[in-house]
């Protein structure tokens, strides 16, 4: 009992000082204001921009954290400020509901890619439909199914609201929602069976350089133009962090740059997003060059 | 959303509830903001220096810490289960976010537990008090999980504060709950002799009920802190770090190997932690007598 006593106490006691240790050495981090925190939800392009920019200014000695959250939280964070950074506000579509309430509690620092869109895709060697209005017809050979994303997203409300009422689907092809990684799950094995099916998807996404996708016509454009993915700020953010803004009005990214660092992060090095990173700036030596 | 037409409608009005709940929320919003700054503040302040100090020490000292309690209240054969336990989960890539689950937890269930066993001993010793907290509880307990991060975000923006703040109302009605149970179940007879060698009603309160009642509160201070870890998985969500951030990560992305190693460091933190707070209640005199009665019976 003693001897048991004893132990503890002298553990307990070393583990206070470390403690005591630890909280000083804490403390000079997070004194010097350079701390810098990034909301993003769980989007491929938000991952992997977001990653990006924790590395670039953590090279340039900022703490940067990173927070997941739902998109609704991210701009609701960026109003009161308890995030700085966004780095995928979708406009002027997708995210227009979040900028009608928030937008006048919001710096924006820019565009870095102009050719978002939402997309309804088949692989390509599912033949004779090339166009939203092909599918009424073949509805059965794709089980009755459009496979889709998140129930929560602007691209399921743009297909159920907009692209199955106008082209005639109602009660042919039902919208099946889960989640990005399930969709793209249910893809991939498709492919793999050659099978027929059909999937919501957009642009910027990795799955066009993996797979042999075509992207259905939008005649009656349903799912709306092509959009821009801009960087988002909290109102004061310039003035506190004049060089990291100056940098992110800079950031701009080509569909290749994206695709190629996405395909790193989420298939060559899935869940290891530093290293995707990492290997992506080595593979593009001049592209830190192009923020300063 | 199509409402169902039937012919009760225009007898029943319809209520406007969650109008009501949103401008109550919004007036809080407006008229207690300090006193909302003031908890964030208090809370802040408690998990921040918690969670420096476990993420700040290596994982083996705070391993053999946890080992050493275990072994000082149960047994080596614990001790022994619990340094594997945490080993295995230090060897993998989630330890600092496991230590924030448990300063997140551990600061949400002792709040808590300040209020809910006082709260018990009212609602134990007040009928009144009993038949008033009954239906609140019931609501407390009921309400889902994920509703209660909803006004947390509105009070308290994102991150740890509301996290834990959540985390805390839905984990206190089992601590007062059992303590009201612990304290009604206590024998009569035994309460009816302290009083009558004239013992004031808080002496017999605090001489007599609570030691015997203790073994219950502390199955009460057990639950309250399995609730207050599923709860702060949850709370993820919101953006309070720790495991819940690693979950919810592995869940958008369907990543099944990280959401797996997240689980399972939750199941080892919910294992050491029964079982510590489970010994703990054994270990007092009413309980060691309570058991000697029993063997002698």
């Amino acid at each position: 009992m003693t001897l048991k006593r004893a132990l503890a106490l002298t553990v307990t006691a070393a583990l206070a000082l470390g403690g005591a240790a630890a909280c000083g050495e804490q403390d000079d981090a997070s004194d010097n204001g350079k701390k810098i925190t990034i909301g993003y939800m769980a989007w491929d392009e938000a991952i992997a921009a977001s990653h990006l920019w924790q590395d670039i200014l953590q090279d340039k000695g900022y703490e940067v954290e990173l927070k997941n959250l739902e998109a609704g939280l991210v701009y609701g964070g960026l109003a009161n400020g308890d995030i700085d950074l966004f780095l995928d506000s979708w406009l002027p579509q997708t995210h227009a509901s979040y900028l009608e309430k928030y937008g006048d509690k919001l710096e924006k620092l820019g565009v870095w890619y102009d050719d978002a869109s939402l997309s309804i895709a088949v692989p390509t060697y599912v033949e004779g439909i090339n166009s939203l209005a092909d599918l009424a017809g073949k509805a059965g050979s794709f089980d009755g199914e459009i496979i889709g994303i998140e129930p929560g997203a602007g691209l399921t409300k743009a297909t159920q609201e907009k692209v199955i009422p106008e082209y005639g689907l109602d009660g042919k092809l039902k919208l099946k929602t889960s989640s990005t990684p399930a969709m793209l799950a249910a893809l991939d094995g498709a492919i793999a069976d050659k099978k027929p099916i059909v999937v919501t998807l957009w642009h910027p996404h990795w799955a066009y350089a993996k797979y042999e996708l075509k992207d259905l016509a939008d005649p009656k454009g349903t799912l709306g133009q092509a959009e821009q993915i801009n960087t988002l700020a909290r109102t004061g953010f310039g003035k506190d962090f004049p060089e990291v803004t100056a940098m992110l009005k800079k950031f701009k990214m080509d569909g290749e740059q994206l695709a190629s660092l996405e395909d790193l992060m989420f298939n060559t090095h899935k869940g290891d997003e530093e290293k995707a990173v990492e290997e992506w700036l080595k593979a593009n030596p001049e592209y830190l060059n192009t923020l300063s | 959303m199509s409402l169902m037409q039937s012919p009760l409608d225009s007898w029943l009005p319809r209520l406007p509830l969650g109008a009501w709940t949103e401008s109550a929320v919004d007036w809080a919003t407006g008229t207690l903001g300090p006193f909302f700054d003031g908890v964030a503040a208090v809370v802040e302040a408690l998990v921040r220096p918690l969670n420096d100090l476990l993420t700040g020490v290596p994982a083996v000292v705070v391993v053999l810490v946890l080992a050493g309690l275990g072994w000082w209240l149960r047994g080596w054969k614990f001790a022994l289960g619990t340094a594997v336990g945490l080993g295995l989960v230090a060897g993998m890539p989630y330890w600092e976010e496991t230590m924030s689950t448990l300063a997140q937890v551990l600061v949400a269930s002792t709040l808590a537990l300040l209020m809910a066993i006082p709260l018990g001993v009212l609602v134990a010793e007040n009928k009144r008090a009993s038949a008033v907290a009954r239906p609140v509880l019931d609501l407390m307990q009921t309400m889902p999980a994920f509703v209660y991060l909803i006004p947390a975000i509105f009070f308290f923006g994102i991150g740890t504060v509301p996290g834990v703040l959540a985390t805390l109302v839905f984990s206190m009605p089992p601590g007062v709950r059992l303590t009201e149970l612990g304290l009604r179940q206590v024998d009569k007879e035994i309460v009816q002799a302290a009083e009558s060698f004239g013992a004031p009603p808080w002496m017999v309160l605090l001489r007599t009920k609570l030691p015997l009642a203790l073994p219950t509160i502390m199955t009460g201070v057990n639950q309250v802190i399995m609730l207050a870890l599923s709860m702060v998985v949850i709370a993820g969500m919101v953006g309070a770090g720790g495991l819940g951030d690693v979950i919810m990560f592995a869940l958008s992305q369907v990543e099944v190997g990280s959401g797996f190693e997240g689980g399972i460091a939750v199941v080892i933190l919910a294992v050491v932690l029964d079982r510590l707070t489970d010994s703990a209640g054994d270990r007092f005199p009413s309980a060691r007598a309570q058991r000697l009665a029993r063997q002698a019976a």
